[in-house]
């Protein structure tokens, strides 16, 4: 393969990443916007998520295509329950408190989930399925259903937050907390429904991840950096920035393999996170804060 | 009769001070009113108590006879007080039309005749019905912002500095537009800079000074006051 069609082949790969990557980060900047910080814990929802599919899947012999909103719905609940624990009562509190917090709230998930579950990797029970040979491209059939579901979520949501009252108040809620309120809007409930979309996508994109590898309970601590990074590039707090960025870093990461061994992949979402804060800190969608 | 009743209320942001000390005022269905006073007298911190953004420490407050003192902001709406904030009093990333959307929240009806009439009422808004708030000049934002309070359909609408920032003109069609609302029955409270200028529309007034009732009575007599005038009124 000559070096553009191995360029070609990288980018293609990495918007099919990009798509599911896309999905936490966008729940990632949901939350920053809403509720004014990184919440990190999404890292362990996305893990809840993942496992919450594992046990449909495999020990119950769900289909995959059924689990995926089971495990929106469970990381999405267990979201709204370590909010309400957790988060609630600190809503006044600094962002870099906040932010901690969420570390936290990441590794009590992990451990729990590794004290359940142990540390065994585990698969899905997925239908065998060859990659499509597409002009001499390799195309796999799985990511592209994997990438199909995550566009689909995302035309939703934007649906929702464009077209409807509820997307209204809660962009309204991201933009000013304390008018929103005064104009009606229930602001406490926005926060727990945007924890409850934020996490819930985080552990459908679990689902997703896990059907193209394997699943473990750090599967969501191995991909944080990348939704952050996704997050970063595009604009904290903004929706259609996440999408983007989460593309920028899925086809960053796999270009960077023309260069890089394949082991520093990881490497790429630090550098751009330093690069944009350092030079664009409002990321390439989002405004100035 | 007395739409609204505030009795000695006390309040201050967080641990500090006091910065109302006792403030006593009320406002008649249907009638317009003006708090005047000099800067720290606690004009805005008493319109944020009244909406429900600010709690009282102590005081009580009345709206038709109900206590609404303990209530959230959203509940104050509810019950028809729309509040009209100085600065960011409107959503930057939502459009005109969202921003009027919004303003009728709790409206469970089809909101479109209200946006049409807002609409018609404020050419400037239909034209720019599609624009984020952000892109609009700060006068055009002052007009968003009490379209979109009055798309909650108030029987009682608190007003902070709303010609703060405006060209003289643009304050002109303010006030006459806020002489319009008053005319339909919405009872209009409002702390304003240009003080003579909501003198003269108003029916009553009130002064406040550090956080205490100075004077109240009819608007007139207060902006004849030789002694008002001299000291709040700039001669």
């Amino acid at each position: 393969m000559d070096i553009l069609s191995q360029l070609v082949q990288l980018v293609i790969n990495g918007l099919l990443s990009g798509a599911v990557l896309a999905m936490p980060a966008i729940g990632f900047t949901l939350m920053f916007a809403v509720l004014g910080f990184p919440n990190f814990g999404i890292s362990g929802h996305l893990a809840v998520g993942a496992f919450a599919g594992w046990v449909l899947n495999a020990v119950y012999g769900w289909s995959i295509w059924l689990v995926i909103p089971c495990g929106f719905v469970a990381a999405g609940l267990v979201g709204v329950a370590t909010d309400a624990l957790v988060f609630r009562r600190m809503r006044t509190a600094a962002p870099i408190t906040l932010a901690i917090i969420s570390v936290a709230v990441t590794l009590f998930l992990e451990n729990a989930l590794r004290f359940g579950f142990g540390n065994t990797l585990r698969t899905y029970t997925v239908p065998l399925t060859r990659d499509w040979q597409v002009g001499g491209f390799r195309i796999g059939t799985q990511q592209v259903e994997t990438a199909a579901w995550s566009l689909c979520v995302m035309a939703v949501l934007f649906c929702v937050l464009r077209y409807t009252q509820l997307g209204r108040a809660l962009r309204a809620t991201a933009d000013n907390r304390a008018l929103a309120g005064v104009k009606g809007i229930d602001t406490q409930g926005i926060a727990r429904l945007v924890v409850f979309i934020g996490m819930g996508l985080a552990g459908a994109s679990g689902i997703l991840l896990g059907i193209d590898t394997s699943i473990d309970p750090l599967i969501g601590f191995r991909i944080m950096l990348a939704v952050f990074a996704a997050a970063v590039v595009g604009g904290l707090g903004s929706v259609p920035g996440a999408v983007l960025g989460a593309f920028v870093i899925g086809i960053a990461e796999e270009v960077s393999q023309i260069v890089l061994p394949a082991v520093y992949k990881s490497a790429v979402g630090f550098v751009l996170i330093l690069l944009f804060l350092t030079f664009r800190p409002s990321g390439l969608l989002g405004e100035r804060r | 009769m007395a739409l609204i009743t505030a009795h000695d209320i006390v309040a201050g942001y967080g641990a500090s001070e006091e910065i109302l000390k006792g403030v006593s005022l009320h406002v008649n269905a249907g009638e317009m009113v003006s708090i005047i006073g000099p800067n720290g007298a606690g004009k805005s911190t008493f319109l944020k108590v009244i909406a429900g953004m600010l709690k009282a420490r102590r005081g009580r407050i009345e709206l038709d006879g109900t206590s609404i003192e303990a209530l959230e902001a959203r509940r104050i709406t509810e019950l028809g007080v729309a509040f009209v904030a100085q600065e960011q009093n409107t959503f930057p990333s939502l459009s005109v039309e969202e921003n009027l959307a919004i303003g009728a929240y709790l409206f469970k009806g089809d909101r479109r005749p209200r946006m049409e009439a807002m609409m018609t009422r404020f050419p400037l808004l239909r034209e720019r019905r599609r624009q984020a708030a952000r892109t609009l000049s700060g006068g055009q934002r002052q007009t968003l912002a009490v379209a979109a309070a009055l798309m909650a359909s108030p029987r009682l609408l608190l007003l902070d500095e709303p010609s703060a920032g405006l060209s003289p003109k643009a304050a002109d069609e303010l006030f006459a537009t806020l002489q319009a609302i008053r005319a339909e029955g919405v009872a209009i409270l409002m702390v304003e800079q240009n003080a003579l200028a909501a003198l003269e529309i108003s029916d009553r007034a009130y002064v406040l000074v550090l956080g205490r009732n100075a004077r109240a009575g009819d608007a007139r007599a207060i902006a004849d006051d030789p002694e008002i005038r001299r000291l709040f009124l700039g001669g």
